[in-house]
This record gives structure tokens, sequence and C-alpha cells, in this order.
């Protein structure tokens, strides 16, 4: 654009450049109306090439698009995480809620006061003085006695001093989930002896047979029922 | 703001542009020329316009400064407190208090989660559907109470009542189905007993702050109680835990459980038998302690009556201690040991001196009895324990003198407190021989005159059954530490009262107790060898400070020559019977039998020694 433009200032210098020339010689020849000298020629000089817009505008709105959508999505997904979390942590919640519970129902049930309200439920009766087995040489140390009878079944213990819920009364007991538990290391010895803990007339026993009805060391001490 | 300043250029370019080429191409329009005159006098607008727009938006920039600047520094700090309370939440954590175990670790106090079930009146009072009347109705059948109990708290004053409290989770979760307007759950540590009022003395109770009030729950409260944490979460309007926001953290610190030295087991037998007991003979109260001299570890003590530890508010007045070692009683016979000790540790007497007992005894103006009448009796000193006799301890006691015998009191531990450090624990009475009455310079021989808790006459008898060194007694065996080790307690004080042969000699001597001749037959176990002492002591009715009724009692260790187990049966004021070999001693039969069965100690199959009890006028033993 610059070098269609004429530079009228420049007169007297002839600066270099071929196309300039003539038009120096044109000048000083300007009082004279000389015919028409060729004019440079004008043409519409067409804008600067500029590259297209549209993709751009495509590309910037599907960024923003894009991370939007990706906000949202994550977003979305964490609120997810979060009910997750929530719901989770209640599940949580209950099930701890559920083992202290039943936590509390096992250390109600083996009490002794419970322990010994079943026992005497199931006829077993205090021993009345303490007789061991050697298991190595089957010595008896102590002096067996037989054990005195039951007292009557309705007598029991259980209502007298405890005051938790307990849900090992007497009248539970015969219900079959506690009997594999409950009585079987007190029910082996009745195995070894059956009849000589209850019946009053059992007389004198050899030490053997009421060292049978007897706890050897081995088997971990059961509580007894109140006389 | 450079948009703006940007624009007026292109503007006020191209009209200067324009004019300078048209009179070039078209000299034959300079009519024109106003026009790009008067589009120059607007070129020197934009100057004063950008000016007035740059102080417009200076002066707009300079309250914003102002603005910002109150904001976030003058009154920053008010507006984020309130934009964090709106979104902040901390809940506090409550930390589990340390459970309670016995010496095998069966939990026998816990602490669980648990709710209380609070409302704001001033939402239910006026409340018409539902009405008061119906949310009490629902209520009541969720929480087992009575309806009526219910409506006060319903239609009380206020905006916080409580409903309930300490119920289970379970319980909660069902009221809060019921979805009743102002009823809400509030989440507690309660403290709960699995074994109910088993050694509830022992153990203690805790306030409805959860701090410990009795017992151990008191003596160990600092222990016990945990350190509370909190958790800060950021929440949106409806309560869900924003996943970016910020949360702080505080893990609550549980507290230090206490593993006791008590037996579950034995301690339910000693209660059991001492109720019983306390129920045939019609005493007032009674005490039972059992413990392993060696150790001085407490395996059981027990007391009647007792408490509920759940339930403390309910307890009768007066019955939240623990009688074993705050309640004093005379002790009676069984301190005729310390007398018989002080003698035998001094080589002043022997198992076998005879003692002349006459059937009265003339001192300062009294008469002192024996329990029985009797005519004259030539006893051993053995036979004057174990048959008892008042006269024969006072006999022996003139022989080693007050100084002596005080001594002896006081190095058995009498007049102090034992070093349980059991709250209200009390130290007995011992007065210094200089207090002493003329008449109980006579009496305190046979045990009469002086005060002691039923833990303090247990320790004697563990002094002489742990051949004369004398253990602390205690209740802790060891600290359970949140990571899962025990911290075992300090060891006990071991302090040597009487010499391993006096003590071996007086351990034969209470054997004779426990024989035909002696006066507790009762307390012997077949198989084992039994050494114990009865006591039949007048009893200090406190309402009167009179003697009123008596203290009947038996204390005692087996096996006799290998003593692991002591027992003690204190019967305060037994109407059906008294005496300390009839009511007490079939007690402490039971109770040791039991522990020495739970505790799988088998009998020693020894020979009892046969101390010949009596003396032929002539001095010569008689079998």
């Amino acid at each position: 654009m610059s070098a269609a433009r004429p530079a009228p200032t420049a007169s007297e210098e002839p600066v270099g450049g071929l196309r300039a020339a003539p038009r120096y010689a044109a000048l000083r020849a300007a009082p004279r109306p000389a015919p028409a000298p060729p004019r440079p020629r004008l043409r519409v000089v067409s804008q600067p090439r500029r590259a297209p817009r549209a993709p751009f505008v495509l590309l910037v709105c599907a960024l923003l698009v894009g991370g939007l959508v990706a906000v949202l999505v994550l977003n979305t997904w964490l609120a997810q995480g979060s009910f997750t979390l929530r719901h989770l942590q209640r599940e949580q919640q209950q099930l701890a809620d559920q083992a202290q519970a039943l936590n509390r129902e096992l250390q109600a049930l083996e009490a002794p006061e419970a322990l010994a309200a079943r026992a005497s439920a199931l006829g077993l009766v205090p021993a009345p003085n303490p007789v061991f087995r050697n298991a190595a040489t089957g010595a008896v140390l102590g002096v067996p006695n037989p054990a005195s009878p039951p007292p009557s079944p309705a007598a029991s213990p259980a209502a007298s001093t405890t005051p938790t819920p307990t849900p090992a009364t007497p009248a539970r007991s015969p219900s079959p989930s506690p009997h594999p538990t409950g009585p079987t290391p007190a029910a082996s010895p009745h195995a070894a002896g059956p009849t000589a803990p209850r019946s009053p007339h059992a007389g004198t026993p050899t030490p053997s047979q009421a060292a049978g009805v007897r706890r050897s060391p081995a088997p971990s001490p059961q509580p007894s029922g109140r006389r | 703001m450079v948009t703006t300043t940007a624009r007026p250029r292109p503007r006020s370019a191209s009209p200067g542009r324009v004019p300078r080429r048209i009179p070039a191409a078209r000299p034959q329009r300079p009519p024109r020329l106003p026009l790009p005159r008067g589009s120059r006098l607007r070129l020197a607008a934009p100057h004063r316009r950008l000016h007035a727009i740059l102080l417009a938006v200076t002066f707009v920039v300079i309250i914003f400064a102002v603005r910002l600047v109150e904001l976030q520094g003058i009154d920053g700090r008010a507006y984020a407190r309130q934009a964090t309370a709106q979104y902040l939440h901390t809940q506090t954590l409550p930390a589990p208090r340390g459970e309670i175990v016995d010496r095998d670790g069966a939990v026998l106090a816990a602490s669980v989660d648990a709710r209380d079930i609070v409302v704001d009146p001033s939402i239910t009072k006026d409340s018409t559907d539902p009405t008061p009347q119906a949310i009490a109705a629902k209520l009541a059948r969720v929480l087992h109470v009575p309806a009526s109990r219910l409506l006060g708290p319903l239609t009380g004053s206020g905006r916080f009542a409580y409903l309930a409290r300490g119920v289970t989770p379970q319980i909660a979760a069902a009221v809060l189905a019921l979805d009743l307007p102002g009823v809400a759950a509030q989440p507690v540590m309660e403290r709960v007993y699995p074994n109910g009022d088993l050694g509830a003395q022992v153990i203690g109770f805790v306030g409805t702050d959860g701090n410990g009030l009795g017992g151990l729950e008191y003596a160990y409260n600092r222990q016990l109680v945990g350190k509370p944490g909190k958790r800060t979460v950021e929440t949106g309007s409806n309560g869900t835990v924003l996943p970016d926001g910020t949360t702080a953290l505080v893990e609550p610190i549980p507290g230090v459980g206490l593993q006791l030295t008590l037996d579950r087991d034995i301690q339910w037998k000693a209660e059991q038998a001492l109720a019983a007991q306390v129920a045939a003979t019609g005493a007032e109260g009674g005490t039972v302690i059992v413990m392993r001299p060696s150790t001085g570890e407490i395996l059981a003590m027990a007391s009647v009556p007792t408490f509920d530890p759940a339930h403390p508010e309910s307890a009768p007045p007066g019955v939240l201690g623990n009688p074993a070692v705050s309640d004093v009683f005379e002790p009676g016979s069984t301190a005729k040991v310390i007398t018989m000790a002080a003698a035998i540790d001094s080589g002043i007497l022997t198992p076998t001196s005879p003692i002349d007992v006459p059937p009265t005894l003339q001192r300062v103006g009294r008469t002192f009895h024996d329990a029985e009448p009797h005519g004259e009796e030539h006893l051993t000193l053995t036979g004057v324990l174990a048959e008892s006799s008042n006269i024969g301890a006072i006999l022996a006691s003139e022989k080693i003198g007050t100084d002596r015998l005080y001594h002896y009191l006081r190095a058995f531990g009498l007049g102090e407190p034992t070093g349980l450090h059991f709250p209200g624990e009390s130290a007995g009475m011992v007065g210094t021989p200089a207090t002493w009455s003329a008449s109980q310079r006579y009496t305190i021989p046979y045990g009469q005159g002086i005060a002691v808790t039923a833990l303090q006459v247990a320790d004697v008898y563990a002094t002489i059954a742990n051949g004369g060194v004398r253990v602390t007694p205690r209740l802790v065996k060891g600290f359970l530490q949140p990571d899962g080790t025990i911290d075992p307690a300090p060891p006990p004080d071991r302090t040597r009262v009487i010499s391993a042969a006096t003590a071996a000699a007086l351990e034969q001597m209470l054997e004779a107790v426990t024989t035909d001749q002696g006066t507790a037959p009762e307390a012997r176990i077949p198989g084992y060898r039994v050494a114990g002492k009865t006591g039949t002591a007048q009893r200090v009715e406190p309402s009167c400070g009179c003697y009123r009724g008596y203290t009947a009692s038996f204390v005692g260790f087996a096996p006799a020559d290998d003593p692991q187990l002591l027992a003690l049966v204190v019967l305060d004021n037994p109407v059906n019977g008294h005496f300390g070999g009839a009511v007490a001693a079939p007690v402490f039969r039971d109770v040791m039998s039991f522990a020495l069965e739970t505790l799988k100690i088998p009998p020693t199959g020894t020979t009892p020694p046969s101390l010949p009890l009596r003396v032929s006028p002539d001095g010569r033993p008689v079998g």
C-alpha cells in the first residue's frame, strides 16, 4: 500500500527505484499540460487473508461444553459416592448396634446367675465339696460325697437379684437352641454315673463311682445352682 | 477499558485521512471542508471523555476497594463465621468409658451406644394432629413406659425435655420411625452392668453425666473416662456430607479399662450364699471377702444389702457404699489371734503353753466370762484359741503387756487403711494404750473395744496364711490400654509382721478351731485341711451407741498347710442364732468349697497335726 502511494515531498532528490523515474520526469514536465500521463493503476487491495473463525469458535465451544459436562459428571459421581458413603455408614451403624445388642444378650446369658438358674432347671445340683481326680494317675483327691437331691423344680433363684433383662429365664431354657451348648459339659458326668447324683438312697458310693460324677480338673468349672 | 479507549481512534483517524485525499482527487469540492473541520473538533473530545470515564472508573474502583477492605478486613471474620456456621457442622464423638472386667476378662461394666429420646415441648404442646395424648400413646408402646409418664414432658414448658434416657439404638430407631413431630434421639454412651448387681459395691456406679460416683468407677474415674473427639464436616441443607468439603476429624480417645482381681463366679457364689444366710438368720447385713493371701488379690467382696449399679438413684439411702471397707465393727474373738501372735512371736508363750482358765475372772471391778459357763479348765494356748476363751486371752495378754499387744495390733494393720485405696475406706479405731480405759485393757485381747473393717480382719489372717508377710490387698490387677495391651498394676507392698515360725504355729493352732473340739466344726470341708477362727462379738448399735445384738464372723483359709485361699464371713446382727461357728462358718464352707473348685485347688492330702488343747492339772498335755 505504501509503495503505491506517491510521496509528494520527495521531489528534488531522485530516490532510487526504477518505477519512480518516470514519475519524476512527469513532475518536471508538469507546467506543460502533458498528454495524460499513465496513472498508476489502482486496484482494490483485498483484505489480508484471515484464518477461518468457525473452527476455532467450535473448538472453544466444544472445550467449554466438554469441561462443563466433565465437571457435572465428576460432581455427580462425587455426590453419588457421598450418598453411598452415607448409606454404608448407616448400615455399618446398624450392624454395630446389632452386634452390641447381641453381645449384651450373650453377656446376660453367660452371667453366673443365668447359668445357675439353667443348671438347676436341668436338675443339676452343686457338689457338696470339691473332689478332683488326677488324670494321669487316676488318684482321687478329696473325699467324694453324694450330692443332695435337687430341690423342687419351682425353686429357682433367677428372679431374686438380677435386675438385667436376662432372657435366660428357666422358662426359655427348654427351647431347642440352648440345649446343644448349655448342658453338654454338665451332662457328660451323667454318662459315667447316671444315678449317683440324684438318688437320695445312693448310700456310700465307691470313690471311683463318686469321682465319676465329680468333676475332674480338666473340664472348665461350671457354676452350680443354689441349694 | 481497553476497548472503550481504542474505539475512538479509528473514527478520528479515518476522517483525517479522507479530507487529505479528497482535495487531491477532487479539488473542485472545497465547500465540504467544514465537515471535516467539524469532525476535527470532535477529535479533541475523546480525551476529555476518557478523563471522565477514567475518573468514574477510578471512583467506582475506589468504592469497590473500600468495600472490599471493609468486608474482608474489618467485618471479614464475622461474615466468615456466619458463613461457616451455615454449612460447617461439628459433631462431638463421645469417647467410650473404659471397661471393667474380672480376672478372666468377663465384662463387669461396659459402655455401649445408647440414645436419649428428647422432645421439643413447644412443638408437641399445642399440636393438634397428632395430639400430645396420641404421641404419648404411640411412644409408650415403643418405650415400654406408661403413657402418663410421657405426657408431662410432652406438654411441659421450654424447648427441651427428656422422654427416655439410655434406650438402645433399636428402640430409638423405632421411635424415629414413628415420625412424630418434635421428637428426636441423641447419641450418648450408656454404662451397663451385664451381671446385674454382681459386685456392685466394688464396681460402683456412674452418674447421668457418665462420671463415676461410687466404688472403683469413682476411684479410677480419671483413667476410665476417655477424651471425646469431634468431627467437623461441611453439609448440604439436607445434612448430606459434601464430598469435596473440608473435614476435620479428632478421634476420641477411649478410656483405660480396669482388670480386677475379682472372679465373677466366686463373687456370685459369695453374694448368693451370703444373701441366703442373711435371710435365713434375719441379719441386718453381712459381708464376704475371698482373697489370695500370697498376692493380696481380692477374688470376691460382697455385702448385703446391695444395690443395682444401673439405677443407683432408686437405691435406699446408705447402701451405695462398700461395707466391706467402710463399715466398722468390734471383731470379737477373731482378734484373739493377734494376742496369740504377740505372745508367740515375742517368745513368751508357745502353742502348748498351759493356761489355767477359771470360770470367771475379776479385773478392775468387772467380772469377765466366757461365752459358755464352764468350770476350772486347764487349756493350752491352742485350746484357748480353739475354744475361744475370753479369760484365756486376757490371761495371755497379761503375760505380754499392753504396749506389745498394741504394737502387734498396729503391725497387723488395724487402725489404719489397708492400702487398698478404696473410696470411703475406714481406718477403724485402735487407740494408743494411754487412751485405753481400765476395762479396755482387758477386752481388747479378745477383740472388744477396738473397731475394724471386714477387710482388715481378712488382712490379718491373710498375713498369717502368707507366712507372716502382710501383702497390701488389691482389687485392680491391671489396666486395659486402648491398644489391647494390659499394663499390670504395680506390685503390692510386702511387710513382714511376724516370723515365719510364728505364722506356722498360728496356722496349726487355727486348724484346731475346725476340729470337733473347736468352735467351728461346721467350717470343715471334707478332704481339706481348713484353718480359721470364729468371732461372736457384741455389736454396737449405731442408734444408741450401746451394745445390742451380735456380730457373728468366721475367717479362715485352706488348705491350712499350703494356704491358697482365704475367706471371711461377717453377719451383722443375726437373730436366728448368733455364734460365728453356727451362722458364719457354713457360709465360709460353701464359698470356700466353691472357690477351691473354681480355681482347681486340690487338697494337699496331708494329715493335720493334733496339738493338745488341754493339759492335765499337773501340766501334761492330754489328747
